[in-house]
C-alpha cells in the first residue's frame, strides 16, 4: 500500500516538473519554429518550384532557378556583393579593433559610458542614418562645402551614388556590431596572462601580439559576422546611397520578391546568402578550435 | 657585506591605502624564503614589486649590489609564478614553458633542450603537447613552476603557489618545491597566509602585517621567540592570558600568574604566553580549571581549559590521556618555557 | 600599458564619425528655409508641417500600435524561454535556435515569413508586421535576460523552494521580481527595435497601414528635404531616451 503511495506521488512530482519544463520551454520555442524555422523551410521548397503566371510560385518541380542562379550576370552580382562586404568588414575591423581595445583601458565605470554611447546609433532608426549620409555627401553637401571652404577643393566633387558611398555607408550602420564583440573578448582575457609574458621577458608589443591578440581572435570573428552578413544581405544602403547603379544581392532578392515576383528565383539567391552565413559560422567554429583548443560558444 | 636581495625602505600606497609601509628586508642568496601574514598586509605587493609589475613610492632594492628598480620587468633576473597560473590557453604545455626561452633570443636546439629538461624534472614529459584547460590544477602549477625555472632565474617568486590544491596535494607539493629549490640553486619567495605552510618549507620567514614587517627570523624563532603578540597570535598556537604586571606576576582578572624574569614597568598592560605543549596536567600548578571540550588531531588531543579568564585555555595532551570533560585540573608549566610581552 | 593614452584618437574619431551625420540632421531640422544643405536662420516649423502631415500621423500610429503589442508578446516568450534554457534545459542547441532570430539576416527572415503567410492565405496588415517583430525582439529579450540569470544564484530558488514554497509562488515572488531589471530592458529594447524596423515591416506589412519607417523610407526616395531631418530629429530623440532608460536597468556589459 505505501508503496504504491509513494510511487504514485513520485509519479505526480515527476508530472509537475515536466509540466514547467513545458510551459516554460514551449511557448518560445514553438514560437520559433514556427516563424522563422518553417518559412526557412519553404524558402528551401521553393528553389525546387516555378514561378507562377501572375507571380509567386507554381508547384511544379524544376532546378532551372538553380542553373540561373549561375548566370554570369548573377554571379557578377554577388561576387560584387561579396567584394563590398568583405571591404566593409576589413574596415570595420581596422577601426573597431583599436576602438575596443582603447575601452578596455578606460577607467571601469567610464567603460559601460563609452559602450553605450558606441551603441546608441545602432539603435536608431536605420532610413535615417543612411539618410544623414546622403545629406553628408550630395554634390551641394555639407562634406563638399566644408572641404571648399577649407580650399582643399575649387570644384564639388561627387562622393555619392559609387561604391565607395555604400561601403561607406554599410561600415557606418554596422561599425558597433564589431566593436561590442571584440570588446567582449578583450575584456574576458586574464590581466595576468600578459604580465606572465613579460614577467617572462616579452616586450609590451610581443606581449600585445603573442598573447592579447591570439586570445581576442574569437571576438574578431564574431565581429567580422557581424559586420559581414548584414552588410551583404543590405538592400537600403546600395539603393539609397549607391543610385541605380548598384546593385547588390539584397536588391536583387528584393526586386524578384517584390517587383518581378519570381518568388522561386528570389528563393535562390536568399538561400545562398543563408547558406554563407552558415558556411562562415563553421569556419569561425573551427579557427577557435584551432587556437584555443576547446569548442568556443 | 651586503645581502643578495637588499631591500630598503620600500613604500607604496594604493589611493588612500598604506599597502607597505617603509619595509626592510635582506634575503640571503640560495634561501627558501616566506612573506607571510593575513590578507592587506602588503605581501602580494611586495613579491609584485620585485617582479617588476607594481613600482614602489619609494625604497630601494638591490640585487647582488646593483639596482633592481631601474631594470624593466621582462629584463629582471626575477621570475613569477602567478596564483592563478596564468597559463596561455591557446599554447601547449611546452610552448607554455618555452615562451620566455624564445624570448631570449637563444637557438632553437637550447630551447627545446632546456624545456624538455625542465619538464622531465616536473614530471611532466608526457603531456607536453596538451592544452592547458586539459590538465588537472596540480598538473597546471607543475607547468606554471616549469615555465619561470627554465630561464634560471636568479630569483623565483612564487604568489601563494599551494592555496588551490587541496591539502593531501599540497603536502605533496611543499616537499617537491623543497627539493626544486635544492636541486636548482635558485633563492625562492613565497608568498602565503598560511603560517603552517612558511613554518614547514620556508629556512626564513618575515611576518608582515598592515604594510609593515613585524618580525623575520627562522621557524624556530618566530615560534619560541615572539617579539609581538601578533606573532605569539599568529604563528603557531598559543595561550595568550592578558592582564596587569604587578612585581613578577601577572594579575589577570582575580588571578596572578609568575611571569619569567622581565623588565616591564609595573601596571603595564602586557601578555602571557604560553604554549598548548608546555603545559602539563597534574594535580598541583599555576592555574587551575574545569576540563570544556577536547579536539582530536591525530596523534595528540587539544583540550579547553576553563580557568576563569578571558579566553579557555588550550593544552595539547596524548590521547591516552584525555581527561573527561568536567574534570578539574591542575595546569603547570617549566617558567623558562614561558614569555610575557607588552601588549601592543 | 594601463592607460589609454594615444588610443584617445581613433575612439574620439570613432565617436565623431558615428555622431556627425545625426547632428547634421539635428541641426538642419530647425532651418528656417526649405534650402536643404544652407542655414538661412532658426524656426521650428518644419516641425509643425510634420505635426499636421496625415500620413505622418497615420505611419506613426501604426508603428506605436506594432511596437507595443510585439514588445508584450517579445516579453513573455523571450522571457519565458530565457528561464526554460538556463533552469530546465541547458542545451546549446536550443540557446542557438532561441538567439538565431536576432542574428539572422533580416531580409531573409523578411522572405520567410513573407512565404508564410501567403502559404497560409494570411492578409497582410499590422498583424502580420506584429507577428513578425514579435519574433526577432523576443530573441533580444532572451539574450539579455538569459545574460542576468547567468548572474544570478540559482540557490536563492532552491533555498526557496526548501522553506516550503510551490513553484508557481517561487516564479512570481523570487524569479521575476530578480529579473525585473533585465525584463525592462529588454522591453524597451524591443520596442526601440519595432519602432525603427524597416525591412521585415517593409515585406510582411499591408499597402494601406503603413509604418513610420516604411513613411520615411517614401519619404527619403525623394530626395533630401527638411521635414525628414525634424522627423528624424524626432525618431532619434525618442530612441536615445528609450536606449538610455534601458541602459540604468542593464548594464551594456552584463548582455554581452
Amino acid at each position: 500500500m505505501k508503496d504504491l503511495e509513494s510511487n504514485k506521488e513520485r509519479d505526480a512530482i515527476q508530472r509537475r516538473a515536466l509540466l514547467s519544463r513545458l510551459i516554460f520551454l514551449v511557448p518560445g520555442v514553438t514560437y520559433i519554429v514556427v516563424l522563422m524555422l518553417i518559412p526557412l523551410g519553404f524558402i528551401f521548397v521553393y528553389t525546387f518550384l516555378s514561378r507562377g503566371t501572375y507571380g509567386g510560385i507554381e508547384t511544379v518541380f524544376t532546378l532551372s532557378n538553380y542553373t540561373r542562379a549561375l548566370d554570369p550576370l548573377y554571379l557578377k552580382v554577388l561576387l560584387d556583393s561579396i567584394l563590398i562586404a568583405t571591404i566593409t568588414t576589413l574596415l570595420a575591423f581596422a577601426i573597431g579593433f583599436p576602438v575596443a581595445y582603447a575601452i578596455t583601458k578606460l577607467p571601469a565605470h567610464r567603460q559601460n559610458l563609452m559602450l553605450v554611447l558606441i551603441v546608441l546609433p545602432f539603435w536608431t532608426n536605420f532610413l535615417i542614418r543612411t539618410y544623414a549620409w546622403i545629406v553628408l555627401l550630395n554634390t551641394q553637401g555639407f562634406l563638399n562645402q566644408g572641404l571648399m571652404k577649407l580650399g582643399v577643393l575649387s570644384q564639388p566633387i561627387s562622393l555619392l551614388y559609387k561604391p565607395s558611398a555604400v561601403v561607406l555607408g554599410l561600415l557606418y550602420a554596422y561599425l558597433p556590431l564589431m566593436i561590442l564583440p571584440i570588446y567582449s573578448a578583450l575584456v574576458r582575457i586574464d590581466p595576468a596572462m600578459r604580465e606572465a609574458a613579460v614577467d617572462l621577458g616579452a616586450s609590451p608589443s610581443e606581449a600585445f601580439r603573442q598573447v592579447t591578440l591570439p586570445l581576442a581572435i574569437p571576438g574578431v570573428l564574431i565581429g567580422g559576422i557581424f559586420v559581414f552578413v548584414p552588410s551583404l544581405g543590405n538592400f537600403i544602403v546600395p539603393e539609397l546611397l549607391g543610385g541605380g547603379k548598384m546593385i547588390m544581392v539584397g536588391n536583387l532578392i528584393r526586386d524578384q520578391f517584390l517587383k518581378a515576383r519570381d518568388w522561386p528565383f528570389g528563393s535562390v539567391l536568399a538561400l545562398s546568402m543563408v547558406l554563407m552565413l552558415l558556411l562562415l559560422f563553421f569556419i569561425q567554429a573551427r579557427i577557435n578550435k584551432r587556437i584555443l583548443g576547446v569548442n568556443h560558444a | 657585506m651586503s645581502s643578495f636581495l637588499e631591500i630598503s625602505h620600500a613604500s607604496k600606497q594604493f589611493g588612500n591605502v598604506q599597502a607597505l609601509k617603509d619595509v626592510s628586508i635582506d634575503i640571503k642568496e640560495n634561501e627558501f624564503f616566506a612573506l607571510l601574514g593575513p590578507s592587506g598586509c602588503g605581501k602580494t605587493t611586495l613579491l609584485r614589486a620585485l617582479a617588476g609589475l607594481e613600482s614602489l613610492d619609494s625604497g630601494v632594492v638591490t640585487l647582488s649590489g646593483s639596482d633592481l628598480l631601474s631594470v624593466p620587468a621582462n629584463k629582471r633576473p626575477v621570475n613569477l609564478m602567478f596564483q592563478s597560473y596564468a597559463l596561455f590557453p591557446h599554447l601547449n604545455v611546452f610552448d607554455n614553458v618555452a615562451y620566455g626561452l624564445r624570448r631570449e633570443k637563444l637557438g632553437k636546439e637550447e630551447v627545446e633542450q632546456r624545456t624538455l629538461e625542465v619538464l622531465k624534472t616536473v614530471g611532466l614529459s608526457e603531456l607536453k603537447e596538451r592544452r592547458p584547460s586539459a590538465l588537472s590544477g596540480g598538473q597546471k602549477q607543475r607547468v606554471a613552476l616549469a615555465r619561470a625555472i627554465v630561464k634560471r632565474p636568479k630569483i623565483l617568486l612564487l604568489d601563494e603557489p599551494l592555496s588551490a590544491l587541496d591539502k593531501r596535494v599540497r603536502s605533496e607539493m611543499q616537499l617537491e618545491l623543497k627539493r626544486l629549490q635544492h636541486e636548482a640553486g635558485i633563492t625562492f619567495i613565497i608568498v602565503t597566509h598560511d603560517q603552517e605552510e612558511a613554518m614547514s618549507i620556508a629556512d626564513r620567514i618575515a611576518l608582515m602585517n598592515q604594510g609593515e614587517v613585524v618580525q623575520i627570523g627562522t621557524p624556530i624563532q618566530m615560534y619560541t621567540s615572539p617579539k609581538t603578540t601578533f606573532v605569539a597570535d599568529f604563528i603557531g598556537t598559543s595561550n595568550l592570558i592578558s592582564g596587569v604586571v604587578d612585581g613578577d606576576c601577572l594579575k589577570a582578572g582575580d588571578r596572578s600568574i609568575k611571569l619569567p624574569a622581565h623588565s616591564l614597568p609595573n601596571g603595564s598592560t602586557a601578555v602571557f604566553v604560553v604554549r598548548p605543549e608546555d603545559i602539563s596536567l597534574g594535580s598541583s600548578g599555576e592555574l587551575v580549571g574545569t576540563v570544556i571540550s577536547s579536539n582530536f588531531y591525530g596523534g595528540s588531543s587539544v583540550v579547553f581549559i576553563d580557568c576563569g579568564l578571558e579566553r579557555l585555555i588550550k593544552v595539547a595532551v596524548s590521547i591516552n590521556e584525555v581527561p573527561q570533560v568536567g574534570t578539574q585540573c591542575h595546569l603547570r608549566w617549566n617558567i623558562a618555557d614561558t614569555l610575557v610581552l607588552l601588549n601592543a | 600599458m594601463h592607460k589609454i593614452g594615444w588610443l584617445r584618437a581613433p575612439l574620439y574619431a570613432t565617436l565623431a564619425f558615428l555622431y556627425l551625420p545625426i547632428a547634421v540632421l539635428m541641426f538642419m531640422s530647425f532651418n528656417a528655409s526649405d534650402a536643404p544643405f544652407t542655414w538661412t536662420g532658426f524656426s521650428t516649423k518644419w516641425y509643425s508641417v510634420l505635426l499636421h502631415s496625415p500620413l505622418v500621423i497615420e505611419g506613426f500610429k501604426n508603428t506605436l500600435i506594432v511596437a507595443v503589442i510585439a514588445t508584450v508578446m517579445a516579453v513573455i516568450l523571450g522571457t519565458l524561454l530565457a528561464i526554460g534554457i538556463a533552469r530546465y534545459q541547458k542545451s546549446s542547441i536550443l540557446e542557438a535556435i532561441a538567439l538565431t532570430p536576432a542574428i539572422f539576416p533580416d531580409l531573409a527572415l523578411a522572405i520567410g515569413l513573407l512565404a508564410l503567410f501567403a502559404t497560409f492565405k494570411l492578409s497582410l496588415g499590422l498583424h502580420s508586421v506584429i507577428l513578425s517583430h514579435a519574433l526577432f525582439c523576443s530573441a533580444f529579450v532572451t539574450a539579455i535576460v538569459r545574460g542576468r540569470l547567468a548572474q544570478i544564484d540559482s540557490s536563492l530558488e532552491e533555498a526557496a523552494q526548501d522553506l516550503g514554497d510551490s513553484q508557481v509562488g517561487i516564479f512570481f515572488r523570487i524569479t521575476l521580481p530578480s529579473l525585473k531589471p533585465a525584463i525592462i530592458a529588454g522591453a524597451l529594447l524591443s520596442f526601440t527595435l519595432s519602432l525603427d524596423e524597416f525591412v521585415i515591416a517593409f515585406f510582411t506589412d499591408g499597402p494601406s497601414t503603413p509604418t513610420l519607417p516604411i513613411v520615411i523610407y517614401s519619404m527619403v526616395r525623394f530626395g533630401v528635404s527638411p521635414e525628414i531631418n525634424a522627423l528624424a530629429t524626432l525618431v532619434l530623440l525618442v530612441s536615445i531616451v528609450i536606449v538610455i532608460i534601458a541602459q540604468r536597468n542593464v548594464k551594456v556589459q552584463d548582455s554581452l
